[in-house]
């Protein structure tokens, strides 16, 4: 690639960085105006000064926290992303299957996930199992949806062509709807990676106690109980990092695995 | 030479009670390039998949015969559109048929490569579809029909959205890898002076029901630029285009001369 398209591509990136970071610049200000101005009690809302002092007081406890928390989002979506995948397939493969099972998947998806952690403990005992158990619970639909919906808009025409070449079922699946579904599954990995965040942290409120190596939900949860509001939101914080950095990753993974397929049909 | 395809009494009704192809009787003779011109919907792509055994027939028989000693008969189809998996290079498009019988992949690369470069895209390996132009991608859809040597040729308007210039180039591709390669050769197309420039044997079919309503031998021996311009080229073009008048009036089934 030559070093004029490369800086420019960087420039686009830069232009798209700018308008969100003077959002969230002029968010943050706002917020410490507005503590400046109203005075409310720490407890009940700390200026982002404090947040920050806070953070950089524990950071240490927090880096452990995100580490622990992103290692069971990333074992919950990574568990996501195959088992989403495989069950896509399937359902995709066979309309009976996918008229009996997609739409009692789709009214599973819609019970509460907080509603089904405290199962989850039963079943996977206190500790990191049913962190992962949610964060997995949380994130499989999404891909297993786009897998199905990438899979059943196999060109037609590509089909028949398998079939003259008298492709096996598995070399179909493998060799053409697969990769025909990756912008698809790409796009629904990209919801898993922000969704298995969240259900971590659920999985960690009902389910992990807390020891010398707290995750992040626990971090929260001992910080209210001792009203420590400012570290309340250095933790939700830092759990926002860790779905952003588990996102980045898997934005980057796709754009790789997408590069083919842009610069093909772009 | 014996037949390669023999087509007799071929029926294909469809559910919605369109009759695609009714008595529809035709054969080709082994190494030859047949043609089937006709108005849209007279059932020639319904014909040309009932002959890759895509479709089945109502009742008649279609079939394929394998040359003397060789057990099945291989048949290749390229479709009106190049049908390319678009995050493939071309060479690999080309070579997925010998990937899918699990041909060893040293050899199936060697045999893709030099279709390819039969075809003319010999420096066009490494690019996708999306970077080919439209003639460039039918040829590598040419390229990957032909790579499992096929002995017969099944090509369904193939050239149709290209420009004429691209379509002489590539019917004339066509017979040079007919005579290189030894296959039996069946074009489909509505184009006339490709029918003439093409067949050595032209059927010419009308709709509802789909039929032969005649099939006739131009008789041109070596095609070149020269034949396109001659005078006996444009004699057979009119017959033809009179045929095909005819072909467009709604003749009962009864009336079939083939
Ligand atoms: N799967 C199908 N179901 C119902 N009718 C069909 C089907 N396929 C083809 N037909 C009908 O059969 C007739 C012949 O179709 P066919 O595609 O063979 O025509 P064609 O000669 O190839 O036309 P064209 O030159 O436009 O490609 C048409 O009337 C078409 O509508
Ligand atoms: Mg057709």
């Amino acid at each position: 690639m030559s070093r004029t398209a490369a800086s420019s591509r960087l420039r686009t990136a830069l232009a798209a960085a700018v308008p969100p970071c003077a959002v969230l610049v002029a968010c943050v200000c706002a917020w410490q105006a507005a503590v400046w101005v109203f005075r409310p009690g720490e407890y009940l809302l700390p200026s982002p000064i404090q947040v920050a002092q806070e953070a950089w007081d524990s950071r240490a406890t927090l880096a452990r926290a995100a580490w622990l928390t992103g290692l069971s989002a990333a074992g919950g979506f990574a568990i996501a992303a195959c088992t989403g995948v495989l069950a896509g397939s399937v359902l995709a493969a066979s309309r009976f299957l996918m008229r009996g099972l997609y739409p009692i998947a789709t009214l599973l998806q819609m019970v509460p996930l907080v509603a089904i952690a405290p199962l989850l403990v039963v079943w996977c005992g206190y500790g990191w199992r049913t962190s992962v158990a949610s964060a997995a619970i949380v994130s499989v639909f999404p891909v297993l949806a786009s897998t199905l919906d990438g899979m059943r808009g196999t060109d037609r025409g590509l089909v028949e062509l398998f079939g003259t070449l008298r492709a096996g079922r598995v070399q179909r699946w493998w060799k053409l709807e697969l990769p025909w579904a990756i912008p698809s599954i790409v796009t629904g990995l990209r919801v898993a990676a922000g969704l298995s965040v969240i259900g971590a942290i659920v999985g960690e409120f009902v389910g992990a106690f807390a020891g010398n190596a707290s995750p992040v939900g626990i971090v929260i949860l001992s910080a209210l109980r001792e009203h420590r509001t400012e570290l309340v939101f250095a933790a939700v914080l830092t759990a926002a990092v860790v779905g952003f950095v588990l996102f980045g990753l898997v934005s980057a993974l796709g754009w790789v695995a997408l590069r083919r397929w842009h610069a093909s049909v772009g | 030479m014996p037949d390669a395809i023999t087509v007799s009494g071929v029926r294909r009704a469809f559910d919605d009670g369109t009759v695609a192809l009714d008595g529809t009787t035709l054969s080709v003779e082994r190494g030859s390039v047949a043609v089937l011109v006709g108005p849209s919907g007279c059932g020639k792509t319904t014909l040309l998949r009932i002959l890759a055994g895509l479709d089945a027939p109502d009742a008649g028989t279609a079939s394929v015969a394998p040359v003397a000693g060789e057990g099945a008969a291989r048949v290749s189809i390229a479709f009106q559109e190049p049908r390319l998996l678009p995050w493939r290079s071309a060479l690999r498009n080309v070579a997925l048929p010998l990937e899918l019988a699990r041909a060893a992949k040293a050899d199936r690369d060697d045999r893709a490569r030099a279709m390819l470069s039969l075809v003319g895209l010999g420096g066009a390996e490494r690019k996708l579809p999306g970077q080919l132009s439209g003639g460039m991608r039918m040829r590598v859809a040419i390229a990957r029909a032909l790579v499992t040597r096929p002995q017969v040729l099944l090509l369904d308007e193939p050239f149709g959205a290209l420009d004429e210039i691209t379509r002489h180039q590539l019917d004339d591709l066509v017979l040079r890898l007919r005579a290189e390669l030894g296959m039996t050769v069946v074009l489909v197309t509505h184009a006339i002076t490709e029918a003439a420039y093409m067949g050595d044997r032209v059927f010419v079919m009308a709709p509802s029901p789909g039929r032969v309503v005649r099939a006739f031998e131009p008789g041109f021996g070596m095609r070149d630029a020269a034949l396109r311009a001659s005078p006996r080229f444009a004699a057979v073009v009119a017959d033809l285009m009179q045929s095909l008048a005819g072909a467009m009036l709604a003749v009962p089934a009864g009336g079939v001369r083939a």
